[in-house]
């Protein structure tokens, strides 16, 4: 598993141990949407590559989930990748939040 | 104009769509007279291989045998250890002489000699340790009925052995003509001979068979690389041309592909009809590499070559190609930048289905910013459109991710910075100028690394002359 799970009572963390994202982690990704709370976080502290797989995986991700209600954030993306997230339109669905954001939206959301 | 199509290989070398490709019956007849030799990833599996076997023979069982008081059989399977290890270490030294058949014969013929002196040497007694080897033989490769037939032939031998001696002593009249009263060890060891024999025979079927497997194995991976030869081909000349000039509008193109082929393309669109002239560029990437994203490459660009013919409008022309593409596309994506040129009101209208945003050069460098869903991810996504003025001395560069994500063998990616700053250098320069330098900038950050991704690039400058901008 390249994924943890962090649990709170209204929102969930979701740590990306691998320093890729393409379609195998995405996918692992998908599989435990069923866990996910109202606000999800996706870490990408440890992420460094994300190829296009792994970015159309995580669209079709991000686009079901807010169809459900639900709201995706994210978190520690590198530089490179925010300019990659905003070209494919992913920051419309995956808003990428600042530190003291997440701590707010985190507490906020308990 | 239409030239020359100049799409790359991995290794760099250019291959224009004129190289005929090699009929694969060539590739086959060249293969079947060559005397085929065992990679080095062969040759250390059967070194493996076989130093399993003979470490239990020529070591572990001489220690017990030598511990259980019988010190004569010990040394025998000491010996014969020894002998196999050195017919192992002759093996490597021949592997790079001999063709892997006859390097394959020369180890079952050199054991099957070893086991059966083994018998003569042994005698008797033979019959304890060369059930192992045969079991040991069979588990190597694969064979149950070796172990089958070599129990049987054993312990036939075992009571022929018995009944003659018994009948030769109670009788008297029982003859053999290698067999003496008193010396029934050399019927037994001519039998295990025969058993060793028969193992010799099977073990050297069955290498017989794996080569000829490897054989074949290699036969279709030379198959493979030559059909994968005649796809870069066929690509190739499917691709648009590397340059294209009307007027004072000139684009130079190239793609290189990661593999063979690959699911970066680049296409133009005719301005209404003229095909000399330069009307809509598209730059795309199918998700992937190889020939599944060449197959979703070519799927992708005949619809949006139907779509962009029948409308004008970039957006309109994206929206209806991403609808197109969800029955068509079950996984992956597409990102898709078409861009159309009014060379009359020097303007260029562009869509953008997630790809890298273009970069203009005129004076400053800039990105033209416009986000979108790539293709095949959502389908009702609606796209947006922004018109930009292309005045004379502009150049707009087109580009894939296999640009900006470049890797170097320190794992570093190329980036967006880094292009940026060399596309500021650019001023003035020829299209065929920018394209090479920006390819020679990501090659030399590479390095010795593999390409990792497909990297094309297209440059379009609407170029600083006098007259008629649309000639």
């Amino acid at each position: 598993m390249s994924i943890t799970i962090e649990q709170g009572p209204h929102h969930t963390v979701i740590h990306i141990l691998n320093d890729s994202v393409d379609a195998l982690s995405a996918r692992e990704i998908e599989q435990v949407r069923s866990q996910m709370r109202e606000v999800t976080v996706l870490d990408f502290d440890k992420v460094l590559f994300i190829n296009s797989a792994g970015i159309s995986a995580l669209l079709k991700l991000v686009i079901e989930a807010r169809k459900h209600g639900q709201q995706l954030y994210a978190i520690n993306v590198t530089a490179h990748h925010r300019k990659v997230f905003e070209m494919v339109d992913l920051l419309r669905y995956m808003p990428i939040l600042e530190e003291e954001e997440y701590r707010a939206r985190v507490s906020g959301a308990a | 104009m239409i030239t020359e199509t100049q799409t790359a290989s991995a290794s760099g070398e250019p291959q224009g769509s004129n190289v005929a490709p090699k009929p694969l019956a060539v590739v086959s007849d060249s293969l079947a007279g060559m005397r085929l030799r065992l990679s080095q990833q062969d040759q250390a599996r059967v070194v493996r291989t076989r130093l399993t076997s003979i470490l239990p023979l020529g070591v572990l069982l001489p220690i017990a045998l030598w511990i259980l008081g019988f010190q004569g059989l010990a040394t025998a399977a000491f010996v014969a250890g020894l002998a196999l290890l050195l017919i192992t270490l002759a093996g490597v030294a021949l592997t790079h002489r001999i063709d892997y058949y006859s390097i394959w014969l020369f180890y079952a013929i050199s054991d099957s000699l070893i086991f059966w002196l083994m018998s003569f040497v042994v005698g008797s007694y033979f019959n304890v340790f060369l059930f192992i080897i045969i079991v040991e033989i069979a588990r190597i490769y694969r064979n149950s009925k070796l172990v089958v037939l070599t129990g049987f032939l054993i312990a036939t031998a075992i009571i022929a052995q018995w009944v003659v001696v018994w009948a030769t002593a109670v009788t008297g009249w029982v003859s053999f003509p290698l067999v003496r009263e008193g010396d029934s060890a050399t019927f037994a060891a001519v039998a295990y001979a025969a058993t060793a024999a028969v193992a010799g025979y099977s073990l050297s079927t069955f290498i017989e068979r794996y080569s000829r497997e490897i054989i074949s194995y290699e036969k279709v991976q030379a198959t493979n690389a030559a059909e994968l030869h005649i796809a870069h081909d066929i690509q190739s000349s499917l691709m648009a041309p590397s340059e294209l000039r009307s007027g004072s509008w000139e684009i130079e193109a190239i793609s290189i592909p990661a593999r063979e082929v690959g699911g970066d393309f680049y296409e133009y669109i005719p301005y209404f009809g003229d095909v000399n002239s330069i009307g809509g560029i598209a730059i795309g990437d199918v998700s992937g590499k190889g020939i599944p994203a060449a197959l979703q490459m070519a799927v992708v660009r005949t619809i949006f070559r139907i779509e962009a013919r029948r409308r004008v409008l970039p957006a309109e022309t994206l929206t209806r190609v991403n609808q197109s593409l969800q029955t068509e596309m079950p996984s992956g994506m597409v990102t898709l930048l078409y861009a159309f040129v009014d060379p009359k009101q020097e303007m260029m209208h562009f869509a953008n289905a997630g790809h890298n945003y273009p970069i203009m050069l005129n004076g400053k460098v800039s990105e033209l910013k416009l986000a979108g869903l790539p293709l095949g991810i959502y389908e009702e996504t609606e796209y947006e459109e922004l018109s930009v003025p292309v005045p004379p001395g502009t150049s707009i560069i087109f580009y894939t991710d296999g640009v900006v994500e470049a890797r170097n063998k320190e794992n570093q990616i190329y980036g967006f910075p880094r292009l940026l700053e060399l596309v500021s250098a650019f001023a003035g320069m020829e299209p065929k100028e920018i394209l090479h330098r920006i390819i020679a900038s990501v090659q030399g950050f590479v390095g010795d690394e593999a390409q990792a991704d497909d990297i094309t690039v297209v440059v379009m400058q609407h170029r600083l002359v006098t007259g008629n901008p649309t000639t």
